[in-house]
């Protein structure tokens, strides 16, 4: 009988040693999993340090169905935005930069503009760049988002952590995004390419982690000729090598701290 | 026996009856288009002799992306819903005139303007629940700025959105200019938002976003509207 006695004893110790064990192992990966590094989004600072410095994101607008603008006969916006993209991989690639894109084709099914964000904001790149087309105007028009630059929080501060709303993911890039769009029009006008600056309510502009410019390649006016369509090889060419350059001045600038 | 001479009277005269009986039917349909397009153009109500004003339009430019004050002479209605559809029609017709630098296709543009009353929602109590739930939506879209601030809600004809110019540019011009325009004449009107036939729309026409609420503020400061050079 007392044998027994100790033979339950001894089971139901070595139960709550292996209860013990286990619950211990499960606390301790839940404390190990909050104590990893979480991807937050609102706070440029915090997006920069993490980004990925050498990235290049490009959005070809449009696709599929949505052809976007009738640029004259049967040119579509969607085929003239993948075109540039092409070009202007090229030019990244040979200006030293790694480049993602979220159209590589035109999908049958394509990817919503809160798609097409979070592919830009997983990557966390340098510059996010999405392009557009238009036959309207003229020049190369570059924008940058309506929302207002956030203030920054405090470093390390857990009250001041306040989650940002998705369509105003931009607002804490604004500032550089600013700065890319004003390097980028700086290199226009030396290249000898007309370009104007706004701000325009545009998807996914607002949703993206990243410094964000949309640029828009209008027919270019030539004097005493007709106007070249932002179709033309040669015109996507000469804004594919000005975006790179523009974009390697403002990584060099951005490197130095004299970008935001 | 029939004679040939009564045979070949016969069908004359058939053919004749057809004819005629064509051309009748032809006259008819002509008579109850014509009618029924005048009927559409018919008053109902007796004119009413109304002062013109001066209003302010802000006007778009494509070939330099701004926007411009222009005054203009026009009788407005004193109903404030009519007086802003009037307005905003005027406007847009504006751009269909010859010398339009901003292009846009003439037709009718707003088929209604709704006026509501900030704040939309009750004012939620600091640190209640409600409070909490809502912090997602930091925005101020649906609170005033100002004591009798108003929400502008302009519904768009689908036949304009579908055939306006597709640009961010030019889409972007357009809704400046409509923004502008409520900014220099009503003054009560804080935020806009847009519905296209009756129902909400992402894009104008593939590029400006038209879910979000737009703060009505001056576009002839290039607030919103492109400006030449760097930004910076």
């Amino acid at each position: 009988m007392g044998y027994c006695r100790i033979e339950l004893l001894t089971s139901s110790s070595k139960r709550a040693v292996v209860l013990f064990a286990v619950t211990a192992t499960v606390i301790a990966v839940a404390l190990l999993g909050r104590a990893q590094p979480q991807p937050a989004l609102g706070t440029a600072s915090r997006a920069s340090s993490t980004a990925n410095r050498n990235l290049i994101v490009l959005d070809p607008a449009h696709g599929g169905a949505d052809a976007g603008a009738s640029l004259g006969g049967q040119v579509v916006e969607k085929d003239v935005t993948l075109a540039m993209a092409g070009q202007l991989r090229t030019a990244l690639a040979a200006a030293g930069f790694s480049v993602v894109s979220t159209r590589d084709g035109d999908p049958t099914a394509p990817l919503t503009a809160d798609q097409r964000a979070e592919i830009a904001n997983r990557a966390r790149p340098l510059a996010c760049i999405v392009l557009h087309a238009s036959g309207a105007g003229s020049g190369v028009h570059l924008y940058t988002s309506t929302l207002r630059q956030a203030d920054a929080g405090v470093e390390g501060d857990a009250e001041s952590f306040t989650a940002t709303p998705w369509d105003e993911a931009q607002a804490g890039f604004v500032a550089q995004s600013l700065s890319l769009a004003s390097s980028l029009s700086a290199a226009f006008s030396k290249a000898g390419l007309p370009a104007l600056s706004g701000h325009a309510a545009l998807r996914p502009l607002d949703n993206l982690t990243c410094p964000a410019v949309a640029i828009e390649v209008a027919p270019l006016l030539v004097a005493g000729a007709d106007p070249m369509p932002a179709s033309d090889p040669g015109y996507q060419q000469r804004v594919a090598a000005t975006v790179a350059a523009a974009l390697r001045v403002w990584q060099d600038q951005a490197a130095q701290g004299s970008a935001p | 026996m029939i004679s040939r001479y009564h045979r070949i009277l016969f069908w004359t005269l058939t053919g004749a009856i057809l004819l005629m009986g064509f051309v009748l039917l032809h006259g008819c349909r002509q008579a109850r288009e014509k009618l029924s397009r005048q009927r559409d153009l018919t008053p109902l109500a007796a004119p009413v002799a109304g002062a013109s004003e001066t209003v302010q339009l802000e006007v778009a430019n494509d070939a330099d992306g701004s926007i411009t004050l222009v005054d203009r002479e026009l009788a407005l209605p004193s109903e404030a819903t009519a007086r802003t559809r009037t307005l905003l029609a005027r406007m847009i017709a504006e751009y269909s005139y010859k010398g339009s630098r901003h292009v846009l296709e003439s037709g009718p543009a707003i088929d209604d303007v709704f006026l509501l009353d900030l704040p939309i929602r009750p004012a939620v109590e600091p640190g209640s629940a409600a409070d909490s739930n809502s912090a997602q939506d930091s925005s101020n879209s649906g609170q005033p700025q100002n004591e009798g601030g108003q929400l502008a809600v302009i519904n768009l004809n689908g036949e304009f959105a579908d055939h306006h110019p597709s640009g961010i540019e030019a889409e972007t011009l357009t809704i400046d200019s409509i923004v502008g325009t409520l900014y220099a004449n009503f003054p009560r009107i804080e935020q806009v938002r847009f519905l296209v036939d009756g129902q909400p729309r992402e894009t104008l026409n593939g590029h400006a976003d038209l879910l979000r609420t737009y703060a009505v503020i001056d576009m002839t400061t290039n607030k919103s509207a492109p400006r030449e050079g760097p930004s910076q």
